[in-house]
């Protein structure tokens, strides 16, 4: 099957001369606004005037309101906002995804019209995804390969790989060009959507929310290459809800809340709280309070754990673990070194090929999800809308996934539905869940925030006994991120055991109770998550032996 | 408070508030489907209009012969019940074979094997109504229970090849399909046959289903039923609900604990079940109470079904005003030939157009659905 | 994602769909005045095969055609594709006020019709080749059947004859699937033969050889192939026939007269021949047309004059008489007449009626679009008349003779449905 796919999606890349010929006098346009001259350092770039955005079925509130946006020659322009504030589809807007329902842009000054990203790139806008997307059956070098006008028939993969190992090298992104993206963890696809955008070589490039998926070594990287992109006098947009990345990388920063904008401000001439203040209305503190709890009976056991990859390597090699009630055992690691394939080992979704699985004192080696499940473990996935949801089905139907086959949701086979809709109505006011209907919308709809809403309130509504969760935050904003960690603490008091694989340093060390980091399917150490340091688990995540 | 005022209070916060918002929403949830399909329809007999002016026929004149299909307009009257029933005659196996293709989807499959459970659900009708002597009342139960589970049996296979071996269920039933064809035909010659060796021994009267009109039994009664239960199956029953979650999204029914071999093996069962019972529908009806050896009678249900499960977009009561449309569809032809003597070949053509411009909407919806 | 591109595509579908609009809307508007239909209509629904088939369909609208040319009716005509459109269609053709009678073509039609005829007791329906009359009689449904054990006596008379004369040792026939309609057509001919060495032994003795020292049993080969419809195998069960020293294979299959015919035109290339023999016999249809030179002579069944006569007894009232008179069947044949017209339905292929047959030919190749007659019709009727002019007088002289004394009734062609009656006759004749 998978065969079959990749010959189709090659015969689909065959069809780039005819491409190539349609495109003829477009591209001949770019080359004429790439022979224009170089823009001079601090001009305006983009700017956009009076956007407003609704979609089909919510005119009533339009998702964005008059917003007036530029970004200069040589910034970085942070866009500062909420999940549901507006910033991916005013990015979406620029770089041709969306079109706008209201305003204008302007391109060095003159308007423009953009109706596609192709148009979008010939302006010079370029956009980096925060949710991929890759061909999955191809190669790293046929992805890139396949969004260029250029390749033909002969198919210059070796131009293009030489030109990705080019790009990887001088920005730090490593990347095997011949790799197939199927194979690939999350944060290394996210560096081949970066790549795929680099390399169109756009004077403004928007990247959504690219650090979620990067280690914090590799952020810093990120921002340097950012910089660096400035310098040569590219305009960077870069979206996010970090706070402390804002104020690290960003020379401006641009704050939306709920469609509206807030305003812009210098960097230098700001600072967090004024920010804060900016994004949530009003002033938030981060660090969790976390009581004292006593651990009970040993929830999770994973001894000698051996698991192979998709291309039938060792991905885990001898992982043990324990998890006790009452604790959060943070994994720390940057993604691709095992966790994915350690996680859907302890949950059943992957062959154990060695080593054992216990719950609760149980052997549940190799036993089903569902076995799994009736012992006591939930698992918020990686993947959310891949895994975690069935997107064609309903927001009812979504939540009640675990819970369908017990009394009372259904009955003698039937779905209760009056007792579902009691449910799900209570899960969406108490999980915050922003759902048009619940019987009615399809949850392809909801937005990546919400999805994750869903998911948690589907898994933790019950307080169960251990919790699996794979970046359980990712993609969420403060207020929702912040009621996570408030819940995963509140369970853990309760004697809940948690599991936590994150690649987002912070909420490990804030949540866990011990950080265990993992490296090339190994853990290379624990340690006790009061007295750790950044530096010291980020050295380990990045593979040095302390 | 006095009980009036009582009364009010709690209608206004019940139905009254609700009744609307809940009319408003089914409106709106299907307005949609509806125009598309009415705007399908439209371009469809434009279409065909065309085709028809091309050809030197009066499209008016054509379209006018079309709708007694329908039982309109006939020999000076307004609506003929009569004839609207032959139409419905036609639309019953329609309607049973279009729910086989529509499980199928609704659990992330290709299932064409309609075809060929029908005439093994039609030959072992035949054989239970004519060769086996029951009781009045129950013979006419157990024919049907008996195709229904010939039905299902010709659809293990294909289900069991897809969950053992991963064989796709396009080329299996494809493949059993023809197989049915060639058994059902020797067994209609060598061991179905009554007196006359073309058409198969008739249904003992008490294995008869009750005459509506014309060839129109009873079993529309059955269809409708069926449809209407495996509606409540997908979509209020959890075996159903699971089914459908496995087709939305397989990964995460694993994730969820669901047994995707499960969903797919009762997909293919009901399948076949409602295959089989379109089996007897037509093996069991008037004028023969049999069917030809040559299976003329039987071909071409299955893959119409196809087109009716599209138009009716791959839902069960969606799946009923579908076949509706196309049994009069299917009998509307005879009199556009007859009446303006446009040859069956491009009365094919024309109704082809129409159907192909009807299916659009829900054939797109299930690429993306299989893109995806 | 890219709304403008698909609010153009739409405007742009809206634009063709209104000027598509507006082209019929004009057309409507200036078509011509519908002229008034016939008082008295008839309606043929053929078997499945429609039009095009060269056999029983065609044949059966040529009689409507024919109707339509000398009793100004106007004819109607319905196609069914699988068996499952006989009713409906039958249904369609009497729903029409106008239409008096309908005539379904071919014996599959046969619950049809009773089940049609019951619910219009006012219609009058005709089934040719049918056998309503042995399943559920109506006063409205009238069977017409054909004599083909005498056609196939005189054609197997013609056989035996050509054989002597060419000094052959056999003839030979070539059937489809063994039904007892077949045993009429096998025992007819076989016997046909037979009465033709007997006619030898009495008026030529000179030709008292080839298949007249054959043993009396054996000077017919057949063989029931079990198909209507593989014209290989007609050609695999005649090359065998012609081998050995078959003089003439008379097609009693249908399509697989045209294997018999490649298996013909094989010898013919071998043995650079211009014409027979090997010859063949054809059946049903005037076949001659086919191989001009090769096809002696064809048994014809006149299905055309049963839609015709049909026509003739409603146009004068006599139909119901005639269902009654007749216990729902009539039979066309030699020398048969129905309420005292003579009506006559079975014939050997004349070099007159070979012009009707052409012409549906050239029909067929209107509608079909692809070549059917294998040269110019001048040519072919050349052809075939230089082929009959070739035999001997005294050959055609007999045939004539053994087809007056069936009018006659001096002598009886034996009928054969029943197994009994089939191996009696064929321990005699083999």
């Amino acid at each position: 099957m998978v065969t079959f796919k990749r010959s189709y999606a090659k015969a689909f890349l065959m069809l780039n001369p005819l491409k190539k010929i349609l495109l003829r006098r477009e591209s001949s346009k770019r080359s004429r606004s790439a022979a224009a001259r170089k823009p001079k350092l601090g001009e305006i770039l983009v700017r956009a005037e009076g956007i407003c955005k609704g979609f089909p079925g919510v005119w009533e509130h339009l998702i964005l309101d008059r917003i007036n946006f530029d970004v200069k020659s040589g910034e970085v322009h942070a866009l500062l906002g909420e999940n549901g504030a507006g910033k991916t589809v005013l990015a979406n807007i620029l770089s041709g995804f969306y079109s706008l329902s209201k305003g204008r842009i302007y391109a060095r000054g003159k308007p423009i019209s953009i109706k596609s990203p192709k148009d979008a790139l010939e302006h010079g806008i370029g956009m980096v995804h925060q949710e991929f997307t890759l061909a999955r059956p191809l190669t790293v070098a046929e992805n890139v390969a396949l969004g260029l006008a250029e390749s033909n028939f002969s198919f210059p993969l070796s131009k293009v790989e030489k030109r990705i190992r080019e790009l990887s090298d001088r920005y730090g992104l490593k990347v095997d060009p011949k790799a197939r993206v199927e194979e690939l963890s999350a944060g290394e696809q996210q560096r081949v959507e970066i790549l795929k955008t680099l390399y169109h070589e756009p004077e403004v490039i928007i990247l959504d929310e690219p650090t979620s998926v990067l280690t914090p070594e590799e952020s810093k990287r990120l921002f340097s290459i950012l910089r660096a992109m400035a310098r040569e006098g590219r305009g960077v947009v870069f979206i996010t809800h970090k706070l402390e990345e804002v104020m690290e990388v960003s020379d401006r920063v641009t704050v939306l809340r709920l469609g509206k904008l807030i305003g812009t401000r210098k960097t230098s001439e700001t600072n967090r709280r004024e920010l804060v203040r900016m994004m949530m209305g009003r002033e938030v503190t981060f660090r969790p309070k976390r009581k004292p709890v006593k651990l009970g009976e040993v929830a999770l056991e994973v001894k000698d754990l051996h698991v192979l990859d998709e291309k039938g390597l060792l991905a885990v090699k001898g992982i043990s673990l324990t998890v006790r009630e009452g604790e959060i055992l943070g994994i720390a690691g940057v993604a691709g070194n095992g966790q994915s394939e350690l996680v859907e080992a302890i949950t059943g979704l992957r062959e154990v090929i060695k080593g054992k699985v216990l719950v609760f004192g149980k052997d549940v080696t190799n036993h089903s999800p569902k076995k799994l499940m009736e012992a006591g473990m939930v698992h918020i996935p990686e993947e959310r809308r891949r895994m975690g949801v069935a997107e064609g089905m309903t927001s009812a139907e979504n939540l009640i996934m675990k819970d369908y086959r017990t009394s009372p949701f259904s009955r003698w086979t039937f779905l209760n539905r009056s007792f579902i809709t009691r449910h799900t109505e209570r899960m969406v006011s108490e999980y915050d869940i922003m759902v048009p209907d619940l019987w009615r919308t399809e949850t392809r709809i909801l937005s990546g925030g919400n999805i994750q809403r869903l998911i948690l309130a589907r898994e933790t509504w019950r307080e169960p006994r251990l919790i699996v969760a794979v970046h359980p935050t990712y993609g969420l904003d403060l207020k929702a991120l912040r009621h996570t960690h408030d819940l995963f603490l509140r369970l853990k008091e309760k004697g809940t055991a948690i599991l936590l694989v994150s690649e987002d340093l912070d909420e490990v060390m804030s949540l866990s109770d011990r950080i265990a980091v993992i490296f090339e399917g190994k853990i290379v150490g624990t340690v006790d998550a009061a007295r750790a340091k950044v530096e010291k688990i980020g050295l380990m995540m990045a593979g040095s032996k302390v | 408070m006095d009980v009036g005022e009582f009364v009010r209070l709690r209608l206004s916060q019940s139905m009254i508030s609700k009744l609307p918002n809940l009319f408003m929403g089914y409106i709106r949830g299907l307005k949609r489907p509806l125009i598309e399909s009415a705007f399908a329809i439209f371009v469809g007999l434009i279409v065909g209009a065309l085709i028809m002016i091309i050809f030197r026929h009066d499209p008016i004149e054509g379209y006018i012969s079309m709708l007694k299909g329908y039982g309109i307009f006939i020999a000076k009257r307004t609506f003929m019940t009569r004839e609207f029933m032959f139409a419905l005659a036609f639309a019953t196996p329609y309607m049973l074979t279009a729910l086989t293709f529509a499980v199928g989807v609704r659990a992330g499959l290709f299932n064409i094997g309609a075809e060929g459970q029908l005439y093994i659900g039609a030959a072992a009708a035949s054989w239970m109504a004519a060769h086996v002597a029951l009781p009045s009342g129950f013979h006419v139960f157990a024919v049907t229970v008996f195709a229904m589970l010939a039905g299902a049996l010709w659809a293990v296979l294909p289900a069991l090849l897809k969950i053992w071996k991963g064989v796709h269920e396009v080329i299996s039933t494809i493949m059993l399909n023809w197989m049915a064809f060639y058994l059902v035909m020797y067994l209609a010659i060598y061991h179905l046959r009554g007196i006359w060796a073309h058409i198969t021994k008739e249904a003992l009267p008490t294995a008869r289903y009750p005459v509506l009109a014309g060839s129109l039994t009873a079993v529309i009664f059955i269809a409708l039923l069926v449809c209407i239960g495996v509606y409540i199956f997908l979509w209020r029953m959890h075996p159903g609900y699971e089914l459908r979650l496995v087709g939305d999204n397989p990964d995460a029914a694993r994730y969820a604990g669901m047994s995707i071999s499960r969903a797919i093996f009762l997909s293919f069962i009901i399948g076949g079940l409602v295959a089989g019972l379109a089996g007897a529908s037509l093996a069991v009806r008037p004028e023969k109470w049999g069917f030809h050896a040559t299976l003329g009678d039987l071909m071409g249900y299955g893959f119409a079904g196809i087109g009716v499960a599209l138009v009716g977009r791959n839902h069960p009561i969606g799946i009923i005003p579908a076949a509706i449309f196309f049994g009069g569809l299917a009998h509307s032809g005879r009199f556009m030939e007859f009446d303006i003597r446009i040859s069956s070949e491009l009365v094919g053509a024309i109704q082809g157009v129409i159907i192909i411009a009807m299916a659009l909407p829900g054939l797109l919806a299930l690429i993306r659905r299989k893109a995806k | 994602m890219d709304n403008e591109g698909v609010a153009k595509t739409t405007a742009i579908a809206i634009v063709i769909i209104i000027i598509a609009a507006a082209v019929i809307g004009a057309y409507v508007a200036t078509r011509p005045p519908v002229k008034p239909p016939a008082v008295f209509k008839i309606a043929v629904v053929s078997d499945i095969g429609g039009r095009g088939d060269l056999s029983f369909n065609d044949m059966a609208f040529k009689g409507g055609d024919d109707a339509e040319r000398d009793f100004g009716v106007e004819m109607k005509e319905i196609i069914s594709m699988v068996e499952a459109d006989y009713v409906p269609n039958l249904r369609t053709a009497a729903l029409d006020p106008d239409v008096k009678l309908i005539v379904g073509v071919g014996f599959l039609l046969t619950h049809a019709l009773i089940e049609v005829a019951k619910e219009f007791p006012d219609k009058n329906f005709v089934g040719i080749d049918t056998f309503t009359k042995w399943v559920d009689p109506q006063p409205n449904l009238l069977d017409v059947v054909y004599e083909e054990h005498k056609g196939s006596a005189l054609v197997g008379a013609l056989g035996g004859l050509l054989a002597a004369y060419y000094d052959k040792p056999y003839i030979g026939g070539v059937f489809g699937i063994e039904i007892p309609v077949l045993w009429k057509f096998e025992i007819g001919y076989k016997w046909g033969c037979d009465w033709a060495m007997g006619w030898i032994e009495n008026n030529k003795p000179e030709m008292k050889r080839g298949i007249y020292n054959t043993p009396r049993d054996k000077r017919v080969l057949y063989d029931y192939t079990g198909t209507f419809s593989d014209i290989t195998k007609g050609y695999l069960t005649a090359v065998p026939m012609y081998e050995k020293g078959a003089v003439a294979v008379y097609n009693i299959a249908g399509p697989l007269g045209l294997g018999i015919n490649s298996a013909v035109k094989d010898i013919a290339t071998r043995d650079r021949l211009k014409a027979g023999p090997p010859f063949w016999i054809g059946v049903d249809a005037n076949q001659d047309w086919i191989n001009p030179g090769f096809v002696i002579a064809s048994m014809m069944k006149r299905v055309d004059y049963g839609v015709y006569y049909a026509t003739k007894l409603v146009l004068e009232n006599k139909f119901r008489e005639a269902v009654a008179e007749y216990g729902n069947e009539i039979v066309l044949g030699i020398g048969t007449t129905v309420l005292g017209i003579p009506m006559e339905g079975i014939s050997v292929s004349t070099l007159a009626d070979l012009d009707e047959f052409i012409k549906m030919g050239v029909k067929a190749e209107e509608l079909t679009g692809e070549p059917v007659l294998p040269g110019p019709p001048e040519w072919i009727k050349e052809k075939v008349a230089e082929m009959r002019d070739n035999q001997p007088a005294w050959i055609w002289g007999a045939v004539a003779e053994l087809e007056s004394k069936i009018r006659t009734g001096a002598v009886e062609v034996p009928l054969a449905v029943t197994e009994n009656a089939v191996k009696e006759w064929r321990a005699i004749l083999g």
